[in-house]
């Protein structure tokens, strides 16, 4: 047999051809001699009847290289294929092990991608307008009541003046909420559709022209012009069956006729409550829009904020840019009417995109790293099973090794393994996050900043893919590295009783990592808990149980005319709260301009009559105000701690009266009694003429339960018209559901005017939850994830030592043998676990106490090194993790030393 | 060379010289110069099969996978690169037979009618 060559492997076409050539002449030489001709002339003929050998061998190398060409790649791919099916095998082989490693791959992967989902849609995605990184808000900025506000609206004069001489914008819109009943047809019930009123420019600053007819002209805003609405796609879908016939259509908005001009595209609806700072009624999505239309009063109100301003940076401009231009148009405004800003007022603008995030940025990224921790504890775990799974499979690559796989072919089999459990593990983490996703989204409290962009996108795909990948090869390096041991060793089994020390140190600390790595997130959630009991646990200063609220707007013809519609107001209001509070079931029911804790309240400047002149640069004392109707302080249970509530002595024509918050009291009659105060007056920013103060009212937390009350005024509507209120029910049965009195809200109002429709009906209670919805969110999305790590953990430590117990059987039947008690041998397999839960719990401390710093601003009353968390959370885990030892240590004490010695 | 007749190699229908390969080998393995020298003696010296097209087109019926090579000994002891019918080959071979068949029975059909 000739020696084996390297060309039997890798064809040579140049040396094949040309041999099988040669052999061909020589045969045709020796045939010709056997007819009788002399070699030369044998060979003269053969070469003459071949024609041009070179150009033959060249025709046919070109087909063999070809041929190597497809055959190599053919190889490749088919050994791809093996390996693919050698992992399937192996894989099916040990199901427990697949199972147990896919279920936490898609476990930690599921978390990571949910995390990244919500993390890209409100941080990340760009929003959904044109070049929306362009777009910016401007606020006024400046100090009220000495505190530093950061933002508020603009006022119409300032906001005409800015956009006739700002120079680094190219277009500047206005809006503002305002909530429109809307009906459409002849009987129909109305509905209260959120709604805006906007500048001309709105559509085209941010870049989105309507779907249908067309967005707003400049006409269209000038007084006296027809009406005319742009409608959002989910109403167009909703009340107009996504009809093309709507444009030109006619509709009823707040008793007024409108045409509806254009239809909006689906997904847009600006502005999203949720994006702005708090403060502006805005719902979470805005479906309808007429235009801004201001009155020639309007024109000079220079001192009344109610515009939100959005602007497109020109071409070449910069953020930068457009501040100092704001502020140079500021200077001179102040310049001209210095009467209309207090000092240190200024003027701002931020992108849409952080003013839209930076309320949640923190929190999310918190978030992220909770999810990535876990993802971080899923791969540790999963290397360990792989490690520990490789140790037992070391006999097997070994003979593999033995017959000649090289060291890159067994590497690349385990790469394949690995990719393709990460990436069976990723794709069902996919699917649960894509799903979990939705859910999630469906129950985000309606607080959170650009809900409606959180989506399963290619950014959050290709985010997966690449953990999937990068793991899997991770993966396979470690399971190489754990199985490199000398081929020869292994076969002959000499490492079987003692199986790398190393080794089994370095799973030691991968499952310590785990440990403390879990510890950290519980005290994290910890701490929230902590902190939302807290807050859930303040006195909101009303009593949420047992009360039932909606709101209800006015018909507002033409503008918002308080001096020609407040009477017509103020007498529907007091005729409804009569009919309620004599309605069977009611204890009592009153109405208030804006509900505690949902949302933001007006707020203004007023003096104190008598009281000493202000200090140069001091500003004039600030308060919220709201108007209510007599009752509400009963209905909303609000403690009044002197004088009277409002009552049939407060109308039109009488006296201005007026009831201040115990911590406006505080703040304004320092050193006074109660009682005193009663009979003087404040002079506020709604009213010229002083109104004196008949009652004092209890603190309540009107803008968040972890804020501490401020100062409110409260006016009566009888004096103080004002067309939209939410009314609270209080039954008389406390224990029945406050739901069973929305019939009778409905009934009464019916009674009066059967065009009216209640909006937002909701308890008193659902409102208070809300406001906490988000700490709710974050403590559960927490709390979750922290169990999954902590169990993640626990099954992790539990592999490493009951693997371990089963590789070092042999020595334990050893011992036992040699007179080691079963008490020896539990505290010998104890005392790996123990090593491992202190070293645990002692980083996972010092890692909590250094990370605990960045959940600082998250927490309510509660110190961010809060001893009671930390020593919880410390015993729970390890008495978890003592117990994931305690099973397999057990277990090793039931060993038979006979059986355990003879066997493997 | 006994025969008068010139032969006529160089126009072979497309594919025929395929057919006669396949058939050289559907035996047992063959070499070049074998195949040669079959398709030679079997058509009575009519069809001279020249070597610049019978290489390439072993080389090519090996690549599309119908022939497979081996390199061995032949009855002198010399190295010679035998080609064998693969499996998809003998398959190729027998659809191709039949095809060249029914062809030529057409053809013949068609001129042993008589007429104009």
């Amino acid at each position: 047999m000739r020696p084996f060559r390297l060309s039997d492997i890798v064809p040579n076409p140049r040396r094949d051809v040309s041999e099988e050539l040669r052999f061909h002449l020589d045969m045709r030489v020796e045939e010709l001699m056997a007819t009788g001709m002399s070699r030369e002339e044998a060979r003269r003929k053969a070469a003459e009847s071949f024609g041009d050998v070179a150009a033959v061998e060249a025709e046919c190398r070109t087909v063999r290289e070809e041929r190597s060409r497809s055959y190599r790649r053919r190889e490749w791919w088919s050994e791809i294929r093996g390996d693919t099916l050698y992992a399937v095998r192996t894989l099916r082989r040990s199901p427990l092990f697949a199972l147990t490693a896919g279920v936490t791959l898609a476990l930690g992967i599921g978390a990571a991608v949910s995390g990244f989902t919500l993390v890209n849609g409100v941080l990340l995605r760009p929003l959904p307008y044109h070049e929306p990184a362009r777009l910016a808000m401007v606020w006024m900025t400046g100090q009220s009541n000495g505190t530093l506000e950061t933002q508020w609206p603009l006022s119409i004069p300032n906001f005409v003046d800015l956009q006739a001489r700002m120079r680094t914008t190219r277009g500047m819109a206005a809006f503002r909420a305002w909530p429109y009943a809307l009906r459409s047809g002849d009987g129909a019930q109305s509905e209260i559709v959120p709604s805006a009123r906007v500048s001309a420019e709105l559509f085209s600053v941010l870049g989105t022209p309507p779907l249908l007819g067309r967005g707003f002209a400049r006409e269209d805003a000038s007084s006296g012009s027809a009406r005319v609405a742009v409608i959002g796609n989910d109403l167009w879908r909703r009340r107009f069956n996504a009809s093309r016939d709507v444009i030109g259509r006619r509709v009823t908005l707040s008793g007024e006729d409108f045409t509806i001009v254009g239809v909006m595209p689906s997904g847009f609806a600006f502005p999203r409550g949720a994006e702005l700072p708090g403060g502006f009624q805005f719902a979470p999505r805005t479906e309808l829009w007429t235009p801004l239309v201001f009155s020639e009063r309007e024109l000079t109100q220079r001192g009344t904020g109610n515009l939100a301003v959005v602007a497109r940076l020109a071409p070449g401009s910069t953020l930068d840019a457009a501040r100092a231009d704001l502020s140079r148009i500021m200077r001179g405004l102040i310049t001209d009417h210095p009467r209309y800003f207090n000092p240190g007022t200024g003027i701002t603008a931020a992108t849409l995109a952080e003013q839209a995030a930076a309320p949640v940025r923190r929190p999310l990224w918190l978030l992220m790293g909770a999810v990535t921790v876990v993802l971080l504890i899923a791969l540790l775990n999963t290397a360990n099973l792989l490690a520990a799974r490789v140790s037992g499979r070391e006999h097997e690559l070994a003979v593999r090794r033995a017959l000649g796989a090289s060291r890159f072919r067994v590497l690349r089999q385990l790469v394949t393994e690995n990719v393709l459990l990460a990436t069976l593990g990723a794709a069902v983490g996919f699917a649960v996050a894509a799903a979990a996703t939705r859910a999630l989204v469906a129950r985000i409290p309606a607080g959170l900043p650009r809900a409606d962009d959180v989506v399963v996108d290619w950014r959050v795909l290709v985010a997966t893919l690449v953990v999937a990948i990068g793991a899997g090869i991770t993966f396979g390096m470690v399971s190489a590295w754990h199985g490199s041991g000398d081929a020869a060793d292994v076969v002959h089994g000499n490492t079987r009783a003692t199986g790398g020390r190393a080794r089994r140190t370095g799973r030691r600390v991968l499952v310590t990592l785990e440990v403390a790595l879990s510890l950290v997130l519980l005290v994290g959630a910890g701490l929230l808990v902590r902190s939302y009991a807290r807050l859930a646990s303040v006195s909101p200063g009303f009593e949420p149980r047992g009360a039932m609220t909606a709101s209800m707007l006015m018909p507002i013809s033409g503008s918002f005319d308080q001096a020609r519609d407040g009477a017509s107001w103020a007498a529907f209001f007091d005729n409804y709260e009569r009919r309620l509070n004599s309605a069977a079931g009611v204890e009592a029911a009153g109405g208030i301009s804006s509900l505690p804790l949902s949302g933001a309240v007006e707020s203004t400047n007023f003096t104190v009559e008598g009281a000493p002149p202000l200090a140069a640069g001091a500003t004039s004392p600030h308060a919220d105000y709201q108007v209510v109707t007599p009752n509400w302080f009963r209905a909303a249970r609000v403690s009044m701690l002197a004088g009277r509530t409002f009552d049939s002595r407060d109308r039109r024509e009488t006296a201005p009266a007026i009831i201040v918050s115990a911590a406006l009291a505080r703040a304004n009659f320092p050193g006074e009694s109660l009682s005193a105060i009663i009979g003087r007056r404040i002079t506020g920013g709604l009213s010229r003429v002083p109104q004196a103060i008949v009652g004092i009212a209890g603190d309540i937390h009107q803008t968040a339960l972890d804020a501490p009350p401020k100062p409110v005024m409260y006016l009566p509507e009888s004096q103080f018209p004002y067309p939209f209120l939410s009314f609270v029910v209080r039954g008389k049965d406390a224990t029945a559901d406050p739901a069973t009195l929305l019939p009778v809200m409905r009934t009464e109002l019916a009674a009066i005017d059967p065009s009216l429709a209640l909006d937002a009906t909701r308890t008193l209670q659902d409102v208070l939850d809300a406001s906490l919805a988000r700490q709710r969110f974050g403590m559960l999305l927490a709390g979750v994830f922290a169990v999954a790590a902590l169990l993640l953990a626990t099954v992790g430590l539990y592999g490493v030592i009951a693997t371990g117990v089963a590789q070092r059987t042999r020595e334990i039947g050893i011992r036992m043998a040699l007179g080691a008690t079963r008490h020896d041998v539990l505290s010998a397999v104890m005392k790996e676990g123990v090593a491992v839960t202190v070293v645990g719990v002692l980083m996972g401390t010092a890692g909590a106490l250094a990370a605990g710093r960045l959940l600082r601003e998250q927490l309510y009353d509660v110190s961010a090194r809060d001893p009671l968390i930390y020593a919880t959370v410390a015993i729970v885990t390890a008495a978890v993790a003592l117990g994931a030892t305690l099973v397999p240590a057990w277990r090793a004490t039931r060993l038979d030393p006979v059986s355990a010695l003879r066997g493997e | 060379m006994s025969s008068t007749t010139p032969p006529v190699a160089n126009d072979l229908f497309t594919g025929t010289l395929d057919i006669l390969i396949l058939k050289a080998v559907s035996w047992g393995p063959r070499h070049g110069y074998a195949i040669g020298r079959w398709i030679r003696e079997t058509t009575d010296d009519v069809l001279d099969v020249q070597e610049g097209v019978l290489y390439p087109a072993l080389h090519r019926l090996e690549r599309r996978g119908l022939l497979s090579e081996e390199w061995r000994e032949t009855d002198t002891g010399r190295q010679a690169k035998f080609y064998t019918l693969t499996r998809t080959g003998r398959a190729h071979l027998k659809a191709e037979v039949s095809r060249w068949t029914r062809f030529t029975a057409a053809v013949g059909t068609a001129i042993a009618t008589k007429g104009a």
